[in-house]
This record gives C-alpha cells, structure tokens and sequence, in this order.
C-alpha cells in the first residue's frame, strides 16, 4: 500500500491523533508493509478513537457519581408512578374514583409501565449485582414497549410517550454506567436522603389531591402542572440546592434537568420553543463538564 | 475493588516495554515474539492502545530519535504500569495455578 492510501486512511483518526501519530504511524506502516487488514484496523482505531473521545468528558468520577444518584432517584420517581397506580386502582375499583366508560381498556396498557416502577426499584437497590442487571434488562424492556407503542393513547415516540420515556431512560442510563442506587445514596447522604425521601411521600399526598393524571408526563413548561409535578419540583430542587456546590451534584442537575426541560418536545412537537429547550439543554450540560480536568499527562 | 483482567495487547505492550525502551515497529515484532507468533499487533491497534496508555499514565515517551528524515519515537514503562503488569501477572499465575490444581497436574504435565 502506498503512502498516499495511508495518509488517507490516518484521516478515520481525529485531528489530534494524527498530529501526535500521524508520521510515526506512517513510518510503522512502511515497515509493517500494510495489506487489507492493517488499512481495516486503521480505520477501526480511528473510529474508535473518535468515539472514545466523544465520551470521554463524561468518563469522569464526577460523572459516574452523578449517575450514580440517578439510579437511585430515577426509579424512585418511577416507584411514585406505581404508588398513584395502586391507588387509582383501589380507588377506582371501590367506585370512589369516577371512571369513563373506556377507562378500564385505556388503563391496563399501562400496567406494565406504572407497576414496574417499585419493582425495578427494589432489585436494583438489594438486588445486587444481578438485580441491577434484571432492572436494566427491565427498563430495555418497558422503553421498548413503550417506544413501540403497545400502550393504549398512544401510537408510537412521536406521540406524548416520549415524554414518558426520558425518566425510564435516564434510570438505565444511571444503573448502566455507575456503581449503582446504593452509591448514590452514599454519594447523597442523609441530609438530602432525609428530605428528598419527605417530599417523594408528600408527592404521593399530593396526587389524592390532584386525581387521575399520568405520572411520568412532565409539562412544566409547555402546558398544565398538576400538583404531584409541584411536588417532583420540590424533591428535585432539594436535591440539586444541595447537590450544586459538588462537582457530581452539577452533573446530576444536567441529567434531571433535562426531564424538566420537557425532553419529549424536542423530539415530539418541533416548534420555536425548539430551539430555545434545545440551547437549555447545551447549557446544562456544558454546566456538567465545564470543570473537566485535561489529564493528558506532560511527555 | 473490581479488577478487571487486562486486555492482551495491552499485556503484549506492557511486556515488551518491560525490557527497556522500544519504538512503534519494535513494539509488533517483540509482542509477535512474546506470543509465540500467535498475535500480531496492526499499527491501528497499537497506536490506539499506545495512546490510552499515555493518557492512563502507564506508558510515556522515552525519546525521539530521527531516522531517515523521519521521527521515530521510543516509549518507556512508568512505575505505574510496571505495577499494573505485575498485578496482572500475579493474577494470571494464580488462575494458572487453580487450573492446574484442579486437573491434579500442579507438578507440571508428565
């Protein structure tokens, strides 16, 4: 292969690469004599390489801490879903909840959303290892259900699910890429457990209050909040009052913020206000890596 | 703490830098050796490896040296990697050790 073809492979590598390896590289491949499988792997690395560093500002003590208490708090907002689910249910059952003719048929699509909530929960926080991998293998599940729309409302993502996605989503993200809930809840500690814990069982008071609304749609921005969102708020705002003077604490406010932002719409209803929550959450999350430390070290 | 077991061309690395500074090319012929011809390290390979290893402190530049108009750069071993190579040479010989325990051959094969 000829010098010309490898400097045109070096370009899968990102700038920086090849200004660090380029020459060097170059001059291994003259050596080696090149051939099919050194050109696949130069592009594989570069690949590699590039995808790697898109990562890399959050492969990050801080970050891993932040999603650690996302594990923790994400299936804890699910786990509210499955108390209001319980006692809608009880509610409606004893005819103190007045309920639609369709009600029923429109209700048991999302069973298998607002049940799973205490039960991913659980396994996640005594399950151990294995129980953070059923909840995971739990949450795929119940995304999918829910992305291809087998619940009844709603067709697909491109309906109001993808609001309903982001909480399920951020808990698999948390238990995927940390040292899961029980981390978090070191990482927290008990002056902020204490109250967040308070305010998820006053959450659950408010919900009587509010009657039937579906739990995991946030519309705090874009429509009507009803007094369990209220709630959400408070927790969340005990939760990043005290969590923003850390470095984790600022991280995990860019991953909750996010819901807050009412992620769905970005995706769902493209409108002027696009743009607006899309520059929110560029914020938040350059608020998360802004004091990343360049650990390259000195050669 | 999880330990997670080392990646072979990073162990391949690791030892050929072990005996003292190498270049790029001199890297693949040593780790081809090492392996018993076995494993062939790409120039993609190593040059991906070779630049997580700096950025994980295990490795780091020894010297340049110009050799036909072109750079050539030599890496050497850090502290840091000398002991991440013997803590995975302790855990292979340990697995090494329970295997043969378990197939009665701990004095070695007949």
């Amino acid at each position: 292969m000829s010098e010309r073809w490898n400097r045109r492979l070096l370009h899968a590598y990102p700038q920086r690469h090849r200004a660090e390896y380029g020459e060097e590289m170059l001059d291994v491949l003259a050596e080696c004599g090149g051939g099919p499988r050194e050109s696949l792997t130069l592009v594989l690395g570069g690949l590699r390489t590039r995808l790697g560093g898109l990562g890399a500002p959050y492969a990050t003590p801080e970050w891993r801490d932040a999603l650690a208490v996302a594990s923790l708090v994400a299936p804890l907002l699910m786990t509210i879903s499955t108390v209001w689910f319980a006692d809608s249910t009880v509610r409606a059952l004893t005819g103190e909840l007045a309920t639609s003719p369709g009600y029923w048929s429109g209700f048991a699509g999302w069973v298998p959303v607002w049940a799973s909530g205490a039960v991913i929960t659980a396994a996640a926080w005594w399950g151990g290892l294995h129980g953070r991998r059923f909840a995971m293998v739990a949450l795929l599940a119940l995304c999918a259900y829910m992305f291809t729309g087998h619940t009844p409302l709603t067709v697909s993502m491109y309906g109001t699910i993808a609001l309903s996605l982001v909480v399920p989503v951020v808990a698999l993200a948390g238990l995927a890429f940390s040292d899961g809930p029980r981390r978090g809840a070191q990482v927290l500690g008990r002056r902020v457990t204490v109250p967040m814990v308070t305010v998820a069982a006053l959450t659950f008071a408010a919900q009587g209050l509010a009657g039937l609304q579906y739990p995991l749609d946030l519309h705090l921005i874009s429509g009507e909040t009803p007094y369990y969102e209220y709630a959400w708020v408070i927790m969340l705002g005990v939760l990043l009052l005290n969590g923003l003077r850390t470095a984790s604490g600022r991280r995990f406010g860019a991953l909750l913020v996010a819901p807050l932002l009412d992620l769905g719409h970005l995706v769902a209803v493209p409108s002027p206000r696009t743009a607006e929550l899309a520059l929110a959450l560029v914020l938040v999350l350059a608020l998360g890596v802004r004091s990343r430390p360049r650990s390259r070290p000195a050669t | 703490m999880n330990e997670r077991a080392m990646q072979e061309p990073t162990f391949l690395i690791l030892t050929a830098l072990a005996a003292g500074p190498q270049h790029g090319y001199g890297i693949i012929t040593d780790a081809a050796e090492i392996s018993g011809g076995r494993v062939r390290l790409r120039t993609g390979t190593l040059y991906t490896a070779l630049d997580r290893l700096r950025g994980e402190g295990l490795i780091e530049v020894d010297r340049e040296e110009v050799v036909d108009t072109r750079m050539r750069r030599y890496y050497r071993i850090t502290a840091a990697g000398a002991d991440a190579l013997a803590a995975e040479v302790r855990r292979m010989r340990h697995r090494a050790e329970t295997a043969a325990l378990r197939l009665g051959t701990a004095g070695g094969p007949a």
